[in-house]
C-alpha cells in the first residue's frame, strides 16, 4: 500500500535499551512499542516513547483490544488508545486477531479463535467500529495458538484473509507465529504465506521461540530460529520490502545483539529482493 | 449444553478451563457437575493429535495465564514476595487471582486490590505487616505513571512579589501519595531492598510470557517491624520514586495540601496546632519562632524533594 511508510527494520523498543536509544543513533529504522505500556498519564516510559519518536518512526502494537471477545468493545480502552496515537503519530496502530478475556475478566493471553462464520461476522463489524472510533485502519496480527477447536470451519489463514477483507484491514504478518501454529497444528507455513493477499500485509514480525517437545511456545526469548529466517525469505520473496520488525522479550539481549538480528533481516530482505 | 456452543459460549467455557485453580481437568470435572459441560472429555471442543490431548492442549493457556499473573505481581510486590518467600507467594497469587480476576486491560492494575486482600487473608497471622508493605509498595506503582506536573521551585518562590506569597494555593504534585500504616514499614522495606537488592522498578509490562524465578525464591530471614502507627510520603522526583517516613505535623499539613490544597499561612497554623498540643520539650523557643523554623524546614523538603505545585507555577511564566 502506497499510503504507509516504507519504514524498513526496526526493533521492539523494551525499557531495557531505553538508555541506549536515547543515548546514541542506532542502526534500526523504527521502533514498535506496546501500546498499553503507554496508555498511561504519564511517568519515564511515556517521556521516552516521546524523546524516541522524535527520531524515529513508532508504530504503535495492542495486546489488550481483544477484537474477538464477545464483551462489549471498552470504549474507554478506545479513547486512550486514539489520544496515545494523536500524541505519538504512529506510522500505524496494530494489535492481534484474537480474543484477550470475557465476562468482564482479562487472561493477558493472546487466545485463538474458532474459525467460524460467525467469528468472522463478529470481528469484522467490530473493525469497523475500531478503526471509525480511531479514525484509522489497523493492522491485525496472526497469533501463535496451541489449540485448534473442533467448531472451526476453515482454515487460520483463510480467516484471516476474509476478516483483512471484510473489515478492510491491514495484516501484521508474524512469520515466527506462522512456523510455531504450523509445527504446533501441522499444516504447511508456505501454504498459509501464499493464502495472503499481499496488498493486505503491511507489517512482518520476527522473534524467537521455545521447542517444548510436543510443541513449539511463542517466547520471544530466543534468537529468530533458522527455519523461521527461511520462512521470511518466502514472506518477502511473496509480499516484497515490507517493513519488519524483531521482537525480543525474555532473556532481552544487549542492545548491539537485538540491532544485529534487526540488521540480518535487512540483510536476508536485500538478498531476496535483488535475486 | 450442546457439543457445539456458539462463539460466547465457547470463549466462557474456556476462560472457566484455564482460569480454573486447579487446572483444566479438574476444572471440567467441576463445570460437568455444575451442569455446563456434558462431559469432561473436552475433544469435544479442541482437536486432540498424537502429541496432545485437548486437555494438555488447555493447560497450556492456563499454565501461561497463571505463571503471567503472578509474575505481574511479584513485580508490582517484589518486596512482599522476598519478605514470604517465593512459595508462599505462589499461593499467594492463586488465592488473589481467584479472589480478584483481572479486570482490566492492563496489567498495571492488577495489583491494585493485593493490600485490602491481605488485611483480610491468612497470611495476616504470620505476616501481621505484609498489607502496610503492600500498600507501600502499591503507592509506588501508583506514582510511578502518574500525571507529570512542574513542581514548585525555589525560582518560583523568589519570583512572587512578596506580599502575595501568603496567597498562593500550594497543592502536592499529582505522583503524590500519602500513607498511613499501622506497622512502621518504611524500615522494613529499606532493609528488605538492601538485603535482596532488586533491581528498580521500571515500570512497564511486557507482552510475551516471561519465567520468572517466583516460586523459588526463599523468604528472607528478617525481623518484623514494630507495631506503632506511621506515616509516608511516597512521590516521584522526576522520573525516580521515593518515599520518606513523615512526622504528625507534617503529616497533617500533607493531608491538607492533597486534599486540595492549603496556603502557607494554613500550613503555618497546623504547625503551631502541633506545637501547642505537643509536650514541652528541650526547646527554649516560643512556639511562634519554633512554628516559623519548622514550616521554613518543611517547605525547604518539600521543595527539594519537588512534591509541591501550584495553578500559578504551572502557567507560563510571565
Amino acid at each position: 500500500m502506497k499510503d504507509r511508510p516504507a519504514l524498513g527494520h526496526g526493533v521492539g523498543l523494551r525499557r531495557d535499551h531505553f538508555e541506549r536509544v536515547l543515548a546514541a543513533p542506532t542502526r534500526v529504522g523504527w521502533f514498535e512499542v506496546i501500546s498499553e505500556n503507554f496508555m498511561v498519564k504519564g511517568g519515564r516510559p511515556l517521556d521516552v516513547l516521546t524523546r524516541v519518536r522524535r527520531d524515529y518512526p513508532v508504530v504503535l502494537h495492542g495486546v489488550s483490544l481483544s477484537i474477538g471477545t464477545t464483551d462489549p468493545l471498552d470504549d474507554a480502552y478506545l479513547a486512550r488508545l486514539k489520544a496515545l496515537a494523536a500524541r505519538v503519530e504512529p506510522a500505524w496502530v496494530s494489535d492481534h486477531l484474537c480474543w484477550t478475556g470475557v465476562g468482564g475478566h482479562n487472561a493477558h493471553d493472546l487466545l485463538p479463535l474458532p474459525y467460524t462464520e460467525e467469528s468472522l461476522a463478529h470481528v469484522a463489524s467490530r473493525v469497523a467500529r475500531v478503526q471509525e472510533t480511531l479514525g484509522r485502519r489497523i493492522a491485525l496480527e496472526n497469533v501463535s495458538s496451541y489449540l485448534t477447536y473442533t467448531a472451526s470451519a476453515m482454515t487460520e489463514w483463510d480467516f484471516l484473509r476474509a476478516v483483512a477483507e471484510k473489515a478492510d484491514c491491514g495484516i501484521l504478518l508474524d512469520v515466527n507465529n506462522v512456523f510455531v501454529s504450523a509445527v504446533n497444528h501441522g499444516f504447511d507455513p508456505a501454504a498459509y504465506l501464499d493464502a495472503l493477499p499481499v496488498e493486505r500485509v503491511w507489517q512482518f514480525h520476527l522473534a524467537g521461540h521455545s521447542d517444548h517437545g510436543t510443541h513449539l511456545l511463542d517466547t520471544h526469548d530466543h534468537p529468530v530460529r533458522d527455519e523461521v529466517w527461511d520462512l521470511y525469505r518466502r514472506a518477502v520473496a511473496r509480499f516484497g520490502a515490507v517493513p519488519a520488525l524483531v521482537e525480543w522479550d525474555g532473556n532481552i539481549p544487549e542492545w548491539d545483539r537485538l540491532e544485529a538480528e534487526s540488521l540480518r533481516a535487512k540483510e536476508i530482505e536485500a538478498d531476496v529482493l535483488s535475486a | 449444553m450442546s457439543s457445539a456452543p456458539d462463539l460466547d459460549g465457547l470463549e466462557r467455557l474456556v476462560w472457566d478451563l484455564i482460569s480454573a485453580p486447579t487446572g483444566v481437568g479438574p476444572g471440567a470435572e467441576d463445570l460437568v457437575s455444575a451442569g455446563r459441560l456434558k462431559s469432561a472429555d473436552l475433544s469435544t471442543i479442541v482437536r486432540p493429535d498424537d502429541r496432545l490431548d485437548a486437555t494438555q492442549r488447555l493447560d497450556i493457556y492456563a499454565d501461561m495465564y497463571f505463571y503471567r499473573l503472578r509474575d505481574a505481581l511479584a513485580e508490582d510486590f517484589p518486596k512482599v514476595r522476598a519478605v514470604i518467600g517465593g512459595e508462599r507467594f505462589h499461593n499467594l497469587a492463586t488465592d488473589y487471582l481467584l479472589a480478584h480476576p483481572s479486570a482490566h486491560w492492563s496489567l498495571r492494575w492488577l495489583g491494585e486490590s493485593l493490600p485490602g486482600y491481605l488485611d483480610r487473608h491468612p497470611l495476616r497471622g504470620e505476616f501481621p505487616f505484609l498489607a502496610d508493605l503492600a500498600r507501600l509498595e502499591w503507592a509506588r506503582v501508583d506514582v510511578f505513571d502518574e500525571a507529570d506536573a512542574p513542581p514548585l521551585t525555589r525560582g518560583d518562590l523568589t519570583r512572587l512579589p512578596p506580599d502575595s506569597i501568603a496567597d498562593l494555593g500550594l497543592r502536592v504534585i499529582p505522583a503524590f501519595r500519602l500513607l498511613t500504616t499501622a506497622w512502621n514499614i518504611a524500615p522494613l522495606w529499606r532493609r528488605v531492598e538492601d538485603l535482596a537488592a532488586e533491581p528498580e522498578r521500571h515500570g512497564t509490562h511486557s507482552a510475551s510470557v516471561e519465567t520468572c524465578e517466583v516460586h523459588d525464591a526463599r523468604p528472607l530471614d528478617i525481623e518484623p517491624p514494630p507495631q506503632s502507627a506511621s506515616s509516608i510520603r511516597v512521590y516521584r522526583k522526576g522520573f525516580a520514586v521515593h518515599h520518606r517516613t513523615v512526622r504528625e505535623d507534617e503529616r497533617r499539613c500533607l493531608a491538607e495540601l492533597a486534599a486540595g490544597g492549603a496556603s502557607l499561612p494554613r500550613v503555618g497554623e497546623i504547625v503551631f496546632d502541633g506545637l501547642s498540643g505537643a509536650e514541652e520539650g528541650g526547646d527554649a523557643q516560643d512556639p511562634g519562632t519554633a512554628a516559623a523554623r519548622r514550616v521554613a524546614q518543611l517547605v525547604e523538603a518539600w521543595l527539594e524533594d519537588g512534591i509541591l505545585s501550584s495553578a500559578r507555577a504551572a502557567s507560563p511564566r510571565e
